[in-house]
């Protein structure tokens, strides 16, 4: 039975709740009925921007944003207050998610950290750009300098002299308080960490008193929506500038960027943000194993897991900038000591991690990765049902309803003990029409990767018996485990879903029907350009739609006499 | 700025010249006049909190057969028996649906929680009550509440402001510990007090980033400029929390600094894994009770899905409520159970603690009222009317104990509401349609 219910599920709320209640009972005749491919974008000729938003900044942000401005070894180990997955996606739920007090004591407890270790006698010498001239008195100049050097990189535009005047105050408080400048300096940085104008990233509209009602973003808005897509970052200098200089508001200006940003070595971050935002590998770390079952599973493997396959995205992804769908089909296994149990090879390699070709028939792609195969799977078994799952929703964006909550349950009683393998028992429960909808669509992919235990491990035999993979994927027949990474490679849904999951990550948000010529655009051109991740980023960070915005409704009165809008 | 300029004036000539002054910090919740005091002669607080599990009982083995005073303990709640005296179970509450649908391990505990019964997954409705009992008795401590964990999921968290807002947990005990009793810990009881003044500096920093960051609401939408009131309010908590650590904390007698957990457990949700870090955290948790860190708490032992798993047997908790077939002699699924009497054993030890902390003449747990609560009463069904709930500790002499109450039905938005009045809350009703009412537990209620 299906039985793995994430306490907030966010994948098309409503309707899969319908759906759940009504359709497995209507659709046992035709189980991909089921199936609901999300987001349900029906068609309009036109797009439309959607308005603008403000979005929190997330985890893996803002540890980017910290070693980008003050270096690599200036970390943080606290935990930002988790956000509930939407579309499919963690970075969508930052439009809307709010700070709770003790969320923000989270972020505070970083930023402390954060500024002590800036203001260190290690870091301190290449870090502020000058020398109180007292240790233990307030220098507005220095303070100053070094609020004007860091400050528009955090707030992803220059400081007004209300801004700066305020780090400075702040600084001298802190000093006159510690007796030591540099620890004022802290003070004063970690409210700069932990101000809104830090943490939520908000579109901010280029005002034009001649046309108030005609809206785009304002340049630096655009350099942060860009660097944040590409980077997981906040803009660099050079981009900051360019904003400056009325660059982004020409199509040449924003291409030349993105070129640049492309080329750049932070481009790994980006892509790595991406991914492990749509494989859901957040949750890969928390994932334990019973050590009476899996006593090789350790932290430690599901740590390096996570790696393996971040390595190779990053591999065919960026370094190669290969086909999207050859992740699915690779026989590059990249592998550290730690993975050597799991893939039961002795890895000798002093370096900690290996490139090996995998000339096995056992594996191939993400979908055989210990990553995947473990984190859909129960403690101490493998689950069919949950990784059938898992590809139907993360790889395909199709929802698969939950089990309605007034199921007998009682029907499913401890299937007959004879029975050795797990195709054989979820057979038993295939046989109860309630159920039999939604296995359907899930136990065939899944046990198509039966040959993998509950923590990754290779096998062919499960209590004794052989294990039968074959099946079938929407129509696709398979029968073992090469011919079912091909299929689903070569799914229908595939490029869809990515071109969709790809597109709303770029923009924080849901995209809807309104914006369906845009996604209709990139997914033909991305298949047309031989389904190149780097090329699909490139087409959505130069796309006039990437930038575009809505006009709020806004209050005339304030525009007329501020020019500011004031939206509603 | 205009009016920071001269306030930070004043603040920057309090610091430099330490012209500070020592105040107590009041009391929002104070005993009435039946309750008892510390040697100090200050009156002891009340403290509210609440304690959860998954995936419900069995009710056959676990509701008790007989109603009132000197009720029995069937076998799965068997390790709650010495705790009668300080307990009160509730059994045949209601949760009405008005024709929304239910969902599974959500709609029990989300409408007993917050009085409304959820229309979809993840689609929060109102707030949970504990963020309305900690916005009245919160207050004058350093956290207004703690949500806490055993599960070591960061997303295990029934206490939220809005479906957007929901309050972290703490899901490692070290960092626990370090947020509770670590470097901005002060001793109650120590005769020494120096006000930090690195603590007023902090704070008037945080007060001017809120000054600094007003502009911001002009240029965002209502929905972004309501998130926006939101961060503030949560700055203002920790300008709270600053202020009070600027006074002198007034003596508490069962103060204890706890010593600090070695490390963290390995993760994973082992029953034996959760058992040791509730217990290292409810360690934490009763002292930072007794020492006034906070007096609201959200303890969770399970999720409401719970997947708690036992090392060797091929199915967790959950799996086995819907997998395991009856046992065809004792007539329920014996493994299933075996976790919810693992989850009673842990409800016993937190009560336990609380109650083994001696204060005023009395303990923590009677100046103290804890809500438990399930998310569902038989989970293989997933049955929600039933939900198994408790009560422990006497709420500084307002709540009677060592009853068993059968609801007849009523809705189970009458012990919130029962709760709330206790700890003297105006609270006119509580929960909306079906689960709407004013109707108290007067039965437990002096």
């Amino acid at each position: 039975m299906l039985l793995t219910l994430p306490k907030r599920m966010s994948l098309g709320l409503t309707f899969a709740l319908i759906a759940a209640v009504l359709l497995p009972l209507l659709s046992y005749a035709d189980p991909s009925k089921l199936l609901v491919n999300e987001p349900s974008r029906d068609s309009t000729d036109k797009f439309t921007p959607p308005p603008p938003q403000s979005r929190l900044i997330t985890q893996s942000q803002y540890s980017r944003v910290i070693k980008d401005v003050f270096g690599p070894d200036i970390t943080i180990t606290v935990r930002f207050p988790p956000l509930p997955r939407e579309g499919g996606l963690e970075t969508l739920a930052t439009t809307d998610t709010a700070l709770t007090p003790a969320g923000f004591e989270s972020f505070y407890s970083a930023a402390s950290d954060v500024a002590a270790k800036v203001v260190d006698e290690e870091h301190r010498e290449f870090l502020i750009p000058c020398k109180p001239r007292s240790i233990s008195a307030p220098d507005d100049k220095c303070a100053e300098r070094f609020f004007q050097s860091v400050g528009p990189v955090l707030y992803r535009r220059p400081l007004t002299k209300e801004e700066a005047a305020f780090q400075v105050w702040a600084a001298a408080q802190g000093t006159v308080a510690t007796k030591n400048f540099y620890r004022g300096l802290a003070l004063s940085l970690t409210g700069m960490l932990v101000s809104p104008k830090f943490l939520m990233i908000s579109d901010t509209i280029a005002t034009d008193r001649q046309r108030p009602l005609a809206a785009k973003l304002d340049a630096y808005s655009k350099a942060s929506r860009l660097s944040l897509f590409l980077w997981n970052s906040f803009p660099d200098r050079a981009l900051l500038n360019a904003a400056k200089d009325g660059k982004l508001d020409a199509k040449a200006g924003i291409e030349y960027q993105v070129q640049r940003m492309m080329k750049s070595p932070r481009m790994e971050a980006g892509v790595r943000a991406f991914f492990e935002d749509m494989l859901r590998l957040d949750g890969i770390e928390g994932v334990s194993k019973d050590p009476t079952v899996y006593p090789m599973y350790t932290r430690r493997v599901a740590a390096a897991a996570k790696e393996q396959v971040l390595r190779t995205v990053v591999d065919l992804v960026l370094v190669q900038d290969t086909d999207y769908r050859n992740l699915f089909t690779t026989k590059t296994l990249f592998v550290s000591p730690v993975l050597g149990p799991i893939y039961n090879i002795p890895v000798t390699d002093p370096a900690e991690w290996s490139e090996i070709t995998d000339t096995s028939a056992e594996r191939a792609g993400l979908l055989t990765q210990p990553a995947f195969l473990a984190e859909y799977a129960h403690t101490a078994r493998s689950s069919p049902t949950r990784r059938g799952r898992a590809v139907r929703e993360i790889f395909l964006c199709q929802n698969v309803p939950n089990p309605p909550s007034n199921v007998d349950f009682s029907a499913l009683n401890d299937p007959d003990p004879k029975l050795k393998t797990v195709r054989d028992r979820l057979s038993a429960h295939r046989s109860n029409p309630v159920c039999a909808g939604c296995h359907r669509i899930t136990d065939p992919i899944g046990l198509a990767l039966e040959n993998f235990d509950g923590a990754g491990r290779y096998r062919e035999t499960e209590d004794g018996a052989a294990i039968d993979t074959s099946g079938n994927l929407d129509g696709t027949k398979f029968q073992n485990i090469t011919e079912f990474t091909e299929a689903v490679a070569h799914s229908a849904q595939l490029p869809r879903c990515l071109t969709t999951r790809l597109a709303d990550y770029a923009v924080a948000r849901n995209l809807g029907a309104p914006q369906k010529p845009w996604i209709d655009r990139l997914q033909q051109d991305f298949v047309a350009n031989g389904y190149r991740v780097l090329k699909l980023m490139e087409d959505i960070a130069t796309s006039d739609e990437f930038y575009s915005i809505s006009s709020p409704v806004v209050d005339q009165t304030v525009v007329a006499n501020t020019g500011v809008a004031l939206l509603n | 700025m205009k009016f920071e300029v001269s306030r930070r004036r004043v603040l920057r000539g309090m610091l430099s010249g330490a012209a500070i002054t020592v105040g107590l910090p009041l009391f929002d919740c104070l005993l009435n006049e039946n309750g008892e005091a510390m040697a100090s002669g200050l009156p002891i607080p009340i403290r509210f909190g609440i304690w959860t599990w998954g995936l419900g009982m069995t009710s056959q083995v676990y509701v008790p057969h007989n109603f009132g005073a000197n009720y029995d303990f069937p076998e799965e709640i068997a390790s709650l028996k010495d705790l009668a005296p300080f307990l009160n179970f509730y059994s045949n509450y209601r949760i009405p649906r008005d024709d929304k649908p239910n969902l599974c391990h959500f709609t029990g505990w989300v409408a007993i929680r917050s009085g409304e019964v959820p229309t979809a997954v993840a689609a929060l409705p109102g707030s949970s009550f504990d963020v309305k009992v900690a916005a009245e008795i919160g207050n004058g401590t350093r956290f207004r509440s703690i949500v806490a964990t055993a599960t070591g999921s960061p997303q295990s968290s029934q206490s939220y402001y809005n479906a957007k807002a929901i309050n972290p947990p703490q899901i490692s005990e070290t960092e626990f510990y370090k947020a509770v009793f670590g470097s901005e810990f002060q001793d109650p009881n120590s005769s020494v007090f120096t006000p930090d003044p690195v603590t007023m500096a902090r704070k008037s920093v945080l007060s001017g980033v809120v000054e600094d960051s007003q502009n911001l609401s002009k240029v965002l939408g209502s929905a972004d400029r309501a998130r926006l009131d939101q961060h503030f309010t949560a700055i203002r908590e920790v300008e709270q929390r600053l202020a009070v650590q600027l006074e002198k904390p007034p003596p508490a007698e069962a103060c204890q600094k706890p010593e600090p957990p070695k490390a963290d457990e390995e993760p994973g949700i082992d029953v034996e894994v959760i058992g040791r870090r509730h217990k290292t955290m409810t360690d934490i948790l009763v002292l930072a009770l007794a020492c006034n860190q906070t007096r609201v708490f959200s303890m969770q032992y399970s999720d409401s899905f719970a997947f708690t798993s036992r090392k060797g047997f091929p199915r967790n908790h959950h799996v086995a409520t819907h997998e395991e077939g009856n046992d065809p002699v004792l007539g329920y699924q014996t493994d299933a159970s075996w976790f919810i009497r693992r989850a009673m054993e842990n409800w016993a030890y937190f009560v336990g603690a609380m109650a083994n902390v001696r204060e005023g003449g009395g303990t923590l747990l009677d100046r103290s009222l804890v809500f438990a609560h399930s998310d569902q009463a038989l989970a293989r069904t997933h049955a929600i009317d039933g939900i198994p709930m408790w009560t422990a500790g006497r709420a500084g002499g307002r709540l009677k104990t060592g009853l068993h109450i059968d609801g007849k039905g009523a809705p189970a938005s009458q012990l919130p509401l029962t709760c709330m009045r206790a700890l003297g809350l105006q609270t006119g009703f509580f929960g909306s349609g079906s689960l709407e009412t004013d109707k108290v537990v007067s039965d437990v209620l002096v």
